[in-house]
């Protein structure tokens, strides 16, 4: 089975690898049970799951 | 630091400037998310859902929510948000099914919000179809009200490819089946 390839980073994942979408804070917390770590952001590991992954835009030169 | 100049976002957000609005949205955002909240924003907010513009109605709609996640809501946003699940725009459709749950939080909320909800349960885009589940859920733990018409679509999202919409569904079906038994 091929590998999946690698996303891009995500809009909402901040820098101190927490997760800045509100609604998707929530839906970790409640609906996916992430009662510790609903808050973080695992890179990759979340990217290929979460719902609410959004490509961060490159900024134009 | 924020720093707090309401009367000027509160001007900002009632002028008829498109603009304007935008940027006053944008202030009322880092306020909330730098966890500072005023129930006045949510007066000036509720006529925004409206708008055209459909960055104004992604920003109000998530203004609002952010709001009731504060415990900062107003049964009078309940028409404007179930309004807004039919909207054209599927982050829209999605900040106004996370601010019905959330209000649920301080049981506010209706039976038309859950039909609206339901119909949500089907739409094209799966983080809309994940936050309906979620405050179809909320209202059932929150509110203790739930609709026999959730739970066929709940189940069928149980079918889904996405395990973040199974566990979703799971989540909610398990919240409305407390309230009716098999």
């Amino acid at each position: 089975m091929a590998e999946e390839t690698e996303k891009g980073p995500c809009l909402w994942h901040a820098p101190d690898n927490r997760c800045a979408n509100c609604k998707a804070r929530r839906y970790r917390l409640d609906a996916l049970g992430m009662k510790d770590i609903y808050g973080e952001c695992r890179g990759q590991e979340d990217y290929r799951t979460c719902e609410f992954y959004k490509l961060k835009p490159v900024p134009k030169c | 630091m924020v720093d707090i100049e309401l009367d000027g976002i509160l001007r900002g957000l009632r002028s008829l400037n498109v603009e304007e609005c935008r940027a006053a949205l944008e202030d009322s955002r880092e306020l909330l998310m730098a966890g500072w909240a005023d129930r006045r924003l949510l007066q000036a907010l509720i006529p925004l859902t409206e708008v055209e513009n459909d960055q104004v109605r992604k920003d109000s709609s998530w203004c609002i929510g952010k709001l009731a996640q504060m415990k900062i809501g107003d049964p009078r946003s309940v028409p404007s948000l179930i309004l807004l699940t039919t909207d054209r725009d599927e982050e829209v459709r999605s900040n106004a099914a996370w601010a019905l749950g959330e209000l649920a939080g301080q049981s506010i909320g209706d039976t038309i919000s859950i039909e609206a909800l339901n119909i949500l349960l089907t739409d094209p885009d799966r983080e809309v179809k994940g936050m309906a589940a979620w405050a179809l859920g909320r209202m059932a733990d929150k509110m203790r009200v739930t609709s026999p018409s959730s739970v066929p679509l709940l189940e069928a999202m149980l079918l889904e490819n996405s395990e973040f919409l199974r566990k979703g569904a799971e989540w909610s079906l398990e919240r409305i089946r407390r309230l009716h038994p098999l």
